[in-house]
């Protein structure tokens, strides 16, 4: 805080000692301009980063390592849920979590993976980044090693996949099993019964039926945060219902040729324009951040919270029982479901890790039965755990319940796709102000699709 | 010539040559502190002078791109306008704290020594031993639909001027101002309150022996003692105000839109949530210009002639 540095402007500096000082920064500057090369191009010529390896070793699970999954505030209990259940299997290798804060964990990654003291183990958003700057490891050697390719849906590893600045195909930079988030419409069991849904909305239409019952009932019919641009959930959700699946991910994943400036992305946002004129949200919606908004949502300030199913392991812990979820309804009846997803059981392994075979082993062990069974305890959805019956989305059953069913619905659409700020990270902060131009009325939908489309193009430009 | 030189002659060359040595050996004590400076302070501003120049993600490899970092402060809207809320908010970093801490001051002055001046003084200083970030978040919560500024608002009837705050488009910023106010009124009246009390109390008597009443003893005798404190609070202010980033980044982010962006958040934005090093060095180095262009002709105005 600047005005707590009551220091005195430097006044004293007379005649005398401005000369010298004058010529010691000039000359420094000159010295320090002529001497060092541009940024960053110390980083290529470092032997200790070996972004792909080619002679690996699986049997490790007898030598002792230590490695350090670094892990996002917000996935804490799930994240030493996975490392516990692999220490019970491999009590020979320590896996210790380094948590940053959610909001961080993206700014500050690219900077430790490039440092002397990198985690083995990470989550980075932008794997394209990541791999342009070879900071992280080519896992091919791995893949043959264990035999993933075999093993996972090649669905679950495409996003892992990174070729020509385009993800979905090429060497495998992120690995593991097969596992996310459900990400959909969870809803206040009370109040729901309240305003009379009884049925799970079977389109759109269906949806804002609901939410038009609630706002005349007095209840907000959307709970959200937007100073962190958190309706994002919700507009990506609404994006893949207009647009489908495909077209989305194919912009997030630098496919060649996608474009989002499209009549569908429009009709999208009009639609949450609508919402937002309907009164659908609240008032100060822009105003709250997240943490806000889960207190307003167990507070029972509001029917629906459009979010990904990682809020179980917040919710639950006053609010357990109260909250139901299901799949983001399709565009139109019996059209396709689409909705938003990561793997959350695949990691990636840094070029500098000094333990990459251990990683791997623990790689491997994300794509058995035990990690599986984590991913479900902690709100994730996993499509290779047991054969289970999988209703369709409904509302009875028990959250976990919910979660596997959604999860399956899209996954039987093919509707999975991405959050379309994981495009670009200028993206994401253009979003997020648009977002918060749309709900205070001052950009309409054309308007805002076209800024987002040369914000990505431009971001494209340059990488 | 030497062996007539005068025994005055070599005593004064000799004081030289030991003026000489004393200036270079306070230089050597200074050394530490200098190679301080140096490393944290000298080494990194140059550094990010040279980014400017380059397009850098902050990790991998680097172009240079000459000025187009610069052109791009000045043409992109968004850049130039957090340059423009800087300015904005001087008003209430800087002007509504100085206004109203010569006024407290003067009547504290009143009170001094004391029990209620005692106690004013730290009701009044108080703001200024919380981080800025935790009133950040702390207005926040007063500023929102249900806080209480709200419900004063209400409370004497003013519903329809009752909002959430940060969240209204035309207001957010100003309502950002009001924090800095709130941060910086403690340290003026602080700051000012010591400056009175350095002034002769003699000259007050002699005012008020000329018939002077409290507002011309004010202008005429206070305002003018104080010059070199005012100097100081509106430099420090002024310099809170442009580079702000504490309070913004907690209570706004910057949003809604880019209603409160102001360069600091604006840096840091482009430096670790868009990695374009580059860009936020070239919006940093404009920053520390418009500082030093502002608070150098300030210096001048306000030393002591």
């Amino acid at each position: 805080m600047p005005e707590q540095h009551p220091t005195s402007p430097v006044r004293i500096t007379g005649r005398r000692l401005r000369a010298p000082l004058a010529s010691v920064a000039a000359v420094s500057a000159l010295v320090t301009l002529a001497a060092c090369s541009a940024p960053g191009s110390g980083s290529d010529s470092d032997a200790a980063a070996n972004p792909t390896p080619t002679a690996v070793n699986t049997a490790v699970a007898d030598t002792p390592a230590e490695l350090t999954l670094f892990s996002a505030a917000g996935l804490q209990t799930y994240e030493q849920g996975l490392a516990d259940a692999f220490m019970a299997k491999y009590p020979k290798i320590k896996v210790k979590l380094r948590v940053e804060a959610d909001n961080n964990y993206n700014t500050v990654l690219p900077r430790l993976l490039a440092s002397d003291s990198t985690p083995d183990l990470v989550q980075p958003y932008d794997l394209l980044g990541g791999v342009k700057d070879n900071l992280l490891t080519n896992l091919d050697a791995y893949d043959k090693a264990y035999g993933w390719s075999s093993k996972v849906p090649a669905s679950a590893l495409a996003p892992g996949r990174v070729s020509n600045g385009a993800v979905g195909g090429g060497p495998l930079y992120q690995a593991g099993g097969s596992a996310g988030p459900l990400v959909g419409v969870f809803y206040n069991k009370e109040l729901a019964a309240k305003v009379g849904m009884k049925t799970v909305p079977a389109s759109i239409a269906e949806l804002e039926a609901v939410m038009a019952k609630a706002k005349k009932s007095g209840i907000t019919p959307i709970v959200a945060s937007n100073q962190d641009g958190l309706i994002g959930h919700l507009y990506n959700l609404l994006l893949g219902d207009y647009m489908g699946a495909e077209k989305l991910s194919d912009i997030v994943y630098h496919q060649p040729g996608a474009n989002l400036d499209t009549p569908e992305a429009v009709k999208a946002t009009e639609t949450l324009q609508k919402w937002i004129k309907a009164g659908y949200f609240a008032s100060d919606v822009n105003a709250l951040n997240q943490e806000a908004s889960y207190g307003k949502f167990t507070g029972g300030k509001g029917l629906f919270f459009f979010q990904g199913s990682w809020i179980t392991q917040t919710l639950d812990k006053n609010f357990k029982g109260k909250y139901g979820v299901f799949p983001m309804p399709p565009a139109t009846e019996d059209g396709p479901y689409a909705g938003m997803t990561s793997n959350t059981l695949a990691f990636s392994i840094a070029a500098r890790s000094k333990n990459k075979d251990a990683a791997a082993l623990f790689l491997d062990f994300l794509t058995t039965p035990e990690a599986a069974k984590v991913a479900v305890e902690n709100g994730y959805a996993a499509l290779t755990s047991g054969t289970a019956a999988r209703g369709k989305p409904s509302l009875s059953g028990t959250l976990t319940e919910q979660i596997q069913a959604g999860y399956a619905a899209i996954a039987a659409d093919n509707g999975f796709d991405s959050w379309l700020q994981n495009a670009d990270p200028a993206l994401n902060t253009k979003l997020t102000q648009q977002l918060q131009l749309l709900v205070s009325g001052n950009v309409e939908p054309a308007a805002m699709v076209e800024t987002l489309q040369t914000t990505y193009a431009d971001a494209l430009k340059s990488s | 010539m030497r062996s007539i030189k005068s025994p005055a002659g070599a005593t004064a060359t000799r004081s030289r040559h030991r003026l000489r040595a004393r200036r270079w050996a306070g230089w050597l004590f200074a050394l530490p502190a200098l190679a301080f400076y140096g490393v944290f302070n000298f080494y990194p501003v140059l550094l990010s002078v040279q980014y400017s120049f380059y397009d850098w993600d902050g990790v991998g490899a680097s172009t240079w791109v000459g000025l187009k970092n610069y052109t791009q402060v000045f043409t992109d809207n968004e850049q130039f306008s957090s340059l423009l809320h800087a300015f904005y908010l001087i008003l209430f970093f800087t002007i509504l704290p100085v206004t109203i801490a010569l006024i407290t001051a003067s009547v504290l002055r009143q009170l001094q020594g004391r029990f209620t001046g005692a106690l004013a003084r730290t009701l009044l200083f108080l703001p200024q031993i919380i981080p800025g970030a935790a009133a950040g978040v702390a207005w926040t919560w007063m500023y929102s639909d249900n806080g209480v500024v709200n419900q004063l608002l209400r409370a004497i009837g003013l519903d329809d001027v009752a909002r959430p705050w940060l969240a209204d488009f035309t207001w957010a910023l100003t309502a950002v101002g009001f924090i800095g106010t709130w941060l910086s009124t403690g340290l003026c009246t602080m700051l000012l309150l010591a400056g009175i009390g350095k002034i002769d109390n003699s000259l007050y008597e002699a005012a008020r022996i000329d018939g002077a009443g409290p507002i011309r003893q004010f202008l005429a005798v206070t305002l003018p003692g104080l010059r070199n404190e005012i100097g100081v609070c509106v430099t420090i202010t002024i310099i809170a105000a442009l580079a702000s980033f504490d309070v913004v980044y907690l209570s706004t982010q910057g949003g809604p839109g880019t209603q409160t962006m102001v360069p600091g958040v604006a840096v840091y934005n482009l430096a670790f949530n868009d990695a374009r090093l580059g860009t936020a060095s070239a919006l940093a180095v404009v920053l520390a210009l418009v500082v030093i262009a502002v608070v150098v002709p300030l210096q001048r105005l306000f030393r002591e002639k």
